[in-house]
This record gives structure tokens, sequence and C-alpha cells, in this order.
């Protein structure tokens, strides 16, 4: 009864018919499952850390400026003829700058004339500090004298008494100078000042060099001065050109290569995490035995970050340079989750 | 003096009294019984919050004492949906269940079957000696064997290997010891006969003893794969590679983000014992009532 029973009741039919349907599904989920897993698991390339020194590139920039400034003495009353160089163009000691009309050049020494003889009567009835002062005006007209006379006999031009760049000119051709007007003409070493950041303190010294790129040319300068400003939390650098011509007042980009101590622990810079707490990671490819098998897991390991450049952080902490930390993925990754590597 | 029909009234009325308390205790015992599965067929179609405010308390971090809810509020197949395509372990570990639970049950029907069938029917003076040493390891639970079989398997190097769990399981003697229940049911009459016509004991045994005690037979498949199905303590001791491990080792560590998930990994798992099960519920009942266990 019992043995008929098993195999020939249709209850019995129906339960292997049940059987045999769930053991198809199963077998066609585990298929689907193990696709989609492996579909959904990130590539990612991963490196061991090394031990580096890190580079850094301290850049800034700044105006083109020099160190040393001559004026030119300006008298009033002077009718100017011409203007022969104009703000920011270089001139050579000696060269015409401006020519004046010669009447008025001899007019002005005619009335320098009087002022003195003027001055000089006046200091006679005066004493004690008027007197000095009397004194030191008929000098500053002395001066003045000196300088028309020089203008008289350099064919009314007035030259230039440095070899730079003019930084101001205020005269201009066909107008009548009140003696107010500066000209100038900077000259000497010229330098680039520019702000970084206070990070590099520690790594920048006076006298290093560094790479300046001022207009079209790319020269060598050396750094003049650091200063630290506390206030701005700057560090401002001025940089000395070598010897040559520099367009005054154009814009210089100065950089620096320079190189830290050496760290035991270099990651990639797209190796280090950082969650929402603030905290550093990095996600290290270890082999471990899961369900699934022999797997590579990415596991979170937390570290500290000591200093970091464009590529690199040098970092401390759970990891050694026997790991491997993943630096690139397609997928996102997590700690704990299941990664394949590139090879 | 009464009447005959008041008296079958009040039988039949005493009658219906008995069989009104034996349905309510049946319905007590039932519900009792059945209350488990129910809550986890309704907890695994759950959602993650219903389940924390059900069973938080036991799960979570909540306080309190859990909530039964008879039915879900909002059902949901989003633990069956990650169950069965985003979790690819489950189906390695349900594999690894159904090899193991095939490769025991392969193992005593072809082991045990002839033991039983010695045991039963072939004369021997030591054989109720060695009968008895099988009583005593049939009665040994699992933690007395446990170091003894480590050790076996370690000097084979079989540990951490599908042999690990099969091989224990297939000389299992709880078989041949039903088998032979069942074996002993057979007339000596029946063999002496055969004997008389010419079958070898080979020829008794495969066509007189196998098709008679194919109820044994079968009553055993459906008692080991209920228990080799749900065996955790043997794939726990043994196997050591997470890969090898069994379905009932799914749920290790049971919180409030893996609850449904283990939940509806239960739900499935159920599922295969209560197949063989209905299919074989005959042959257990029989199985049982001739080991004489009970419960």
């Amino acid at each position: 009864m019992v043995l008929e029973s098993f195999g020939g009741r249709m209850k019995n039919r129906k339960l292997a018919v049940i059987s045999s349907i769930f053991l198809g599904i199963m077998l066609l989920f585990t298929i689907i499952s193990r696709v989609r897993n492996s579909w959904l698991v990130p590539n990612v390339s991963s490196v061991s850390p090394i031990k580096s020194r890190l580079n850094y590139e301290v850049s800034g920039t700044g105006t083109i400026d020099y160190d040393e400034i001559s004026f030119l003495p300006v008298c009033e009353g002077l009718k100017v003829e011409q203007v022969f160089y104009q703000t920011g163009e270089w001139v050579e000691e000696g060269q015409d700058v401006i020519k004046y009309e010669k009447d008025s050049v001899e007019e002005a020494l005619l009335r320098m004339e009087i002022e003195k003889q003027e001055y000089r009567l006046a200091a006679i009835s005066m004493e004690g500090d008027y007197r000095e002062l009397m004194g030191d005006k008929l000098k500053l007209i002395e001066r003045k004298e000196n300088v028309l006379e020089e203008i008289l006999e350099n064919n009314c031009a007035q030259t230039a008494n440095a070899t730079g760049y003019i930084e101001k000119m205020q005269v201009q051709a066909r107008s009548v100078t009140d003696g107010s007007e500066v000209v100038d003409i900077v000259f000497g070493t010229a330098f680039t000042e520019g702000t970084v950041k206070t990070e590099y303190d520690s790594l920048l010294n006076v006298g290093d060099a560094m790479e300046v790129y001022a207009g079209n040319d790319t020269v060598v300068g050396e750094i003049a001065e650091c200063s630290y400003d506390s206030g701005a939390g700057e560090l401002t650098l001025m940089i000395k050109l070598p010897q040559g011509q520099y367009d005054y007042g154009t814009e210089a980009y100065f950089s620096f290569g320079v190189q830290s101590e050496s760290y035991d622990l270099c990651v990639p810079n797209t190796a280090l995490f950082q969650d929402a707490k603030g905290a550093y990671y990095v996600l290290a490819v270890e082999e471990r035995n899961s369900i699934l098998g022999n797997r590579l897991i990415a596991v979170r390991k937390e570290v500290d970050l000591l200093a970091q450049d464009n590529d690199y952080s040098a970092v401390k902490g759970e990891i050694t340079r026997n790991d491997k930390v993943v630096y690139s993925w397609d997928r996102e990754v997590y700690g704990d989750c299941p990664v394949r590597e590139n090879k | 003096m009464r009447p005959v029909a008041a008296k079958n009234v009040e039988r039949r009325i005493k009658m219906k009294r008995i069989k009104v308390i034996k349905f309510l205790a049946a319905a007590v015992v039932i519900f009792i019984v059945a209350a488990p599965v129910y809550m986890l067929v309704c907890s695994s179609v759950m959602a993650e919050d219903e389940l924390a405010l059900c069973y938080g308390s036991v799960i979570g971090d909540k306080e309190g004492l859990v909530k039964v809810s008879l039915l879900p509020a909002y059902p949901t197949i989003h633990w069956f949906k990650t169950l069965f395509l985003d979790t690819p372990e489950f189906f390695v570990m349900f594999w690894n269940s159904c090899l193991y639970t095939a490769g025991i049950l392969t193992g005593q029907v072809l082991a045990g079957t002839p033991a039983a069938w010695a045991f039963a029917k072939w004369k021997s003076k030591k054989k109720k000696v060695l009968f008895g040493i099988y009583i005593v390891l049939m009665v040994m639970p699992f933690q007395v064997l446990m170091v003894s079989e480590y050790l076996v398997l370690h000097k084979l190097s079989l540990l951490d290997t599908p042999w690990a769990v099969i091989l224990p399981g297939a000389f299992a003697t709880l078989p041949i010891f039903i088998m032979a229940r069942f074996f002993q049911t057979i007339p000596d009459s029946l063999l002496e006969a055969a004997r008389i016509d010419g079958a070898s004991e080979l020829t008794i045994f495969l066509k007189i003893g196998i098709p008679l005690g194919k109820a044994g037979i079968l009553s055993i498949i459906v008692i080991g794969f209920i228990e080799y199905w749900n065996a955790i303590e043997a794939p726990l001791t043994f196997l050591t590679n997470k890969a090898l491990w069994t379905l009932s080792l799914y749920i290790p560590k049971i919180n409030q983000q893996q609850a449904g998930n283990a939940l509806a990994a239960s739900v499935v798992m159920l599922k295969p014992a209560v197949l063989v099960f209905l299919a074989g519920r005959d042959y257990l009942e029989e199985g049982i009532a001739q080991s004489g266990l009970k419960g």
C-alpha cells in the first residue's frame, strides 16, 4: 500500500513538479545574481604606498619693479617743445628726455637771477632761523639755476640722469611747466614681489633659486626676502632678477619646485578618502575568504594626513608598504565592498 | 427510569462537548506550532521600518516589548528581491546544502541499507554487541563525537572539504537502526523460501529486502533530509572556508538592517523541507514509529 501510494498519487506528482520548478527557479536566480554581482563589482587599480619626498611648486605672481629711482628736476615756467620718452619706456643715461623752448629757458634763468637777488637782500635784514631758511631757499634756486644752465648748454634739452625705465612722465609737449610735474626713472636691480601659501614657509629660504616668467622671457631669480604677514596669513616673497632689461610694471609669474622631507608612506591623492566627519582613510585591497570564494575586498584603513602635494599624500596610520591601496575605480567603492583588480 | 432516547441525547451532547473540547485543544496546539511560521512569513514581507517597529527591541536598540503584527501594514517583496537578485552568497550556500544533503542521503542509503540488512537478518553471535555499540553511538549527541570526528577528519586531511560533512553523515547510525527495524518485519520464512529456490544472499537482499524495506529507506531519506538540511554544527565545526558553508549558516548575525533579508532567506530555506515533508509524511511517521523516536 505504502509503496503504491508513493509514486502513484497525484499529490506527489504535483509535489515533484513543484520541487522541480523550485530548483529551476533557484538555478535561474543563481545565475542571475552571479551575473548581476559580477556586473556591479567595481574594477579598481591599486598601488603600494611608497617612501618618497613630496614635490611642491611654490608659485605666485607679482609685477616687475626696480630697487632705485632717479627724479628728473622740472623747473617752472618752461615751455615744452618736445617730450622724447613716455611712461614705461626704457631710456639710456644722457639721452634727451625733454626739449624746451630756448626763450623760456633764458627767461627762467633771468627770473632765477632776480629771485636770487631778492632773497639775498631779504636775508641781510633777517636773523636766526629766518636767515637760515633764506639760505636754504637760495641753495634751491641755485640748483634750479644749474639745471637750467645745463639745459641751455645741452641745446635746451634735459637728459636722463640714469639708465632705466621712465616710471612717471607728467610733462606734456607744448605745455608750460609749473614745477610740480614728476619725471622719474627707475633703475638698478629688477625684482618682483608676490605672495604664496604660508605652508611653504619652512621650505623657502633666502637665496633659493626661482624661475620667473617675465614677459616672454624665463629667467632664474633669487629669493631676496621672505616676510610672513601674520595678519593676512600670507608669505610675501621678494625675488631678485638677474641683470637685464625687464619691462617695468608688467606681470611676472614665478614658480619654485621644492622637495619636502622624506615620508615613509605616500599614496596618490586619489587614494585618500575623507568621510563626513573629516576623518581620512584609504581603501586597501585584501583577499578574503568569503562565501563566494576568495575575493578581493576594499578594506577601510584609517590614516592621518601628514602632507600633500599635487600628486601624492604623505600619510601614517593603519597601512603598511605591503598594502595595496585603491587609487582609481570605475564604480563607487566603499569599505568592505568587493572589488576586481585591473591588471 | 429514564427513557433510552433521553439517554442517547445525553450521550450525543456529551460526545459533542468532547469533540468541541478536542477541537479547541487542537486549535490551541496548532496555533502554538504554526505561529512562528506565520510570523516568519508575515515578517519577511515587512518593510525595514515596520520590522524595526515590531522587533526593534530584539534586533535593534529600541526599548520595550516585541509588537506582534498579524498582517504587515505595507507588504513589500523588497527582501525577496534583494535576496534573489543581490545575494549570490545565498545561492552558493543553498547549493552547498543540496550537495551535502544529497551526498549524505546517498551515502546513508548505499552504506546503511546493507548494514541494516545484516543486522536484521544475519545470524551472528557478535551482532548483538555490535548493534548495541551502534545504539550507544546513536544516542550520543554531536557535541560528544565532535572532537573525535574532528581529529579523524584532520588525520585524513578532509577538513575544509565537502567530505568533512558528507562522510560522518553518510555513516550515521540512526538510519541503520531505523532500516534494521523495517527489515526485521520481513518474515524469515520468505527468505528461506528464496534460499530454497536457489537465490543468493545478494539476490535476496536486492530482490526481496530492498523492495519490502523501501518504506524504511524512504523514511530515513525524509528524516535525514530534514536533519541534514538544517544541520549547523557539523558545517560550523569542520568547515572554515566560507565558500563551503551551508544555508543554516547564512544568518549568522541578525541586526536591524539584515533582519528582512534573513527572514526572506528563512522562508526560502523552509520550502525544500516542507516539500520533502509533504512528499514523505507517511514514511516519516512510520520511521518515527519504528525507531521509537518521539517529538
